[in-house]
């Protein structure tokens, strides 16, 4: 079972380790929202047909928060980055509803010896070019929420931490942003460096540790029960509600810092 | 003397479990409180709702900084013990997880009051709002101080080194 | 006890302790977390009833309040999971 929560596909480009999966599934996440957008806004109507209606209300309850949260102007100029946030953070969070495991096309064949699905290096394997090395074909990574691994929410987060505090500097001027540090008192500055890492830490871990958790949950309880109904439902509560209610969260407590950091205190 | 290693690890493993299994019960019923009496103010001021709501968020980002910490702890025990053995590193780990859990709790839970109370007096006050929100930060900061005193202390323990 | 006896026995000691720190760190953190989701649940209702016509915007308080809430608890399942599976 400890397979199955701690999966591992990693790749090396320039040094730096990578999950293939995740990387793979949020590019698709990426394409995809590009895709849908493109189709719904190819022939936008007066009266508008079904995808455009969802679209519609989706932009259109993001620019009533980020006017109510940034002020008219502003407002505007963050619509974009909130609403792609929660689009992405969605999609991410509801990808893994039906589970696929990872799948190969193309290849030289090979012995699956302790059957889990893929190549390991000491499997034997038809060498079809003789180098002596077996050349894969192209892997389709497994079909999972790329938030499930950590690096996801931690990046996002660690990002808008970025954007929070360049656009801070830029409202404020370098002075002005050291200054606001001290803001009640002098002496509250370490408490509010603190308080701004533990702000950017406690939104990650909340998203990654909810799909994480739920995708661990959903691999134990399959694991216990004989039947196929209550996973079923539980991957229905797990992938779409609370990935809804968790990207909708992520969003706006990311805005609420930004608007903290941009709007000045009278 | 035989290999103690393993004195090390279930001390730690038992204060890591402390440290989040305390840390996570202040704080979550600090932020339930907060929401509550947040809610108790929009249904007050039912045109105050977008402000409201953010100060909620805000105090709630407050509150659960504890919370933070104490993973922060938690973590740092289970994979960054650092060196030393015998019996006063691993008394040394496992007060540390005492240390950030216990504090916790009462830290989120006065976190939680300071945010929920002033949720509640801005909506009967609503134009005092900067007034109310500064004395929340500036309240739950201070409150927050022996939080931080204990994370220091946790953190101390665990990079002690015998 | 001898220490010996104790020696050969490490890492089922080891197992032990981490499967006592992931139950009492689960254990503990769900009681925060059922007090405050609760609580604020009973003043959702409170407030609906006060005021039935901005249902909408309380309930959606209401869930985003309870999400926030469940954090901790989150932290405290992430570690459980971390000592059950990785320590």
């Amino acid at each position: 079972m400890r397979e199955e929560i701690e999966p591992a596909l990693p790749v090396n480009l320039w040094g730096v380790d990578f999950d293939y999966g995740t990387v793979f599934i949020c590019v698709l996440c990426s394409l995809i929202l590009i895709l849908l957008s493109w189709l719904v806004t190819r022939r936008l109507r007066l009266v508008p047909g079904k995808g455009q209606v969802v679209l519609e209300g989706i932009v259109g309850a993001f620019d009533n928060m980020t006017q109510q949260a940034f002020g008219k102007a502003r407002g505007r100029r963050f619509l974009p980055l909130i609403g792609t946030l929660f689009l992405f953070i969605l999609l991410a969070n509801t990808i893994g509803i039906v589970p696929v495991p990872q799948f190969e096309i193309g290849g030289e064949g090979y012995e699956d010896l302790n059957g889990n699905g893929h190549f390991d290096g000491g499997e034997r394997f038809e060498d079809d070019n003789t180098n002596e090395m077996r050349d894969g074909g192209f892997v389709l990574p497994a079909w999972e929420e790329p938030t499930k691994n950590l690096n996801v929410p931690v990046g996002l987060a660690i990002f808008f931490l970025i954007v929070a505090h360049v656009s801070a500097i830029r409202v404020r001027g370098v002075w002005g942003y050291l200054k606001s540090y001290c803001d009640p008192l002098f002496v509250m500055a370490p408490l509010n460096v603190v308080s701004k890492l533990a702000g950017a830490v406690s939104v990650s871990f909340r998203l990654f540790g909810n799909i994480f958790g739920g995708a661990v949950i959903m691999v134990v309880v399959s694991h216990l029960l004989a039947s196929v109904g209550i996973p079923v439902a539980l991957a229905g509560f797990f992938g779409l509600f609370v990935g809804l209610i968790q990207a909708f969260v992520f969003t706006t407590l990311n805005m609420t810092y930004i608007a903290l950091e941009v709007t000045e205190t009278d | 003397m035989p290999d103690m290693e393993y004195v090390i690890k279930v001390a730690a493993f038992l204060g890591a479990g402390y440290a989040m299994g305390m840390g996570a019960l202040g704080p979550a019923f600090g932020l339930g409180y907060t929401a509550g009496r947040a809610q108790e103010g929009m249904s007050r001021q039912v045109a105050q709702h977008g402000a409201l709501f953010r100060m909620m968020l805000v105090g709630q980002a407050l509150a659960e900084t504890s919370g933070v910490l104490a993973l922060v702890v938690a973590f740092a025990l289970l994979f960054a013990r650092g060196g030393g053995e015998g019996i006063d590193k691993a008394a040394a780990l496992l007060a540390s997880g005492f240390s950030i859990g216990s504090a916790a709790v009462g830290v989120g839970i006065g976190n939680g009051l300071s945010a929920g109370t002033a949720c509640a007096s801005a909506a009967r006050h609503p134009k005092y709002f900067p007034g109310i929100q500064q004395a929340m930060l500036v309240g739950t900061a201070v409150s927050q101080s022996t939080g931080v005193y204990a994370f220091v202390i946790s953190l101390l323990l665990i990079f002690y080194s015998s | 006890m001898n220490l010996e006896a104790m020696q050969t026995l490490a890492p089922q000691i080891t197992k032990a302790a981490a499967f006592l720190g992931a139950g009492l760190c689960m254990g503990i953190g769900a009681i925060g977390s059922a007090i405050g989701e609760g609580f604020v649940a009973g003043k959702a209702c409170e407030a609906i009833s006060r005021r039935p016509d901005v249902y909408n915007d309380l309930f959606r308080t209401m869930i985003v309040g309870q999400a926030i809430s469940e954090s901790t608890g989150i932290y405290s399942l992430v570690i459980a999971i971390i000592l059950i599976f990785v320590a």
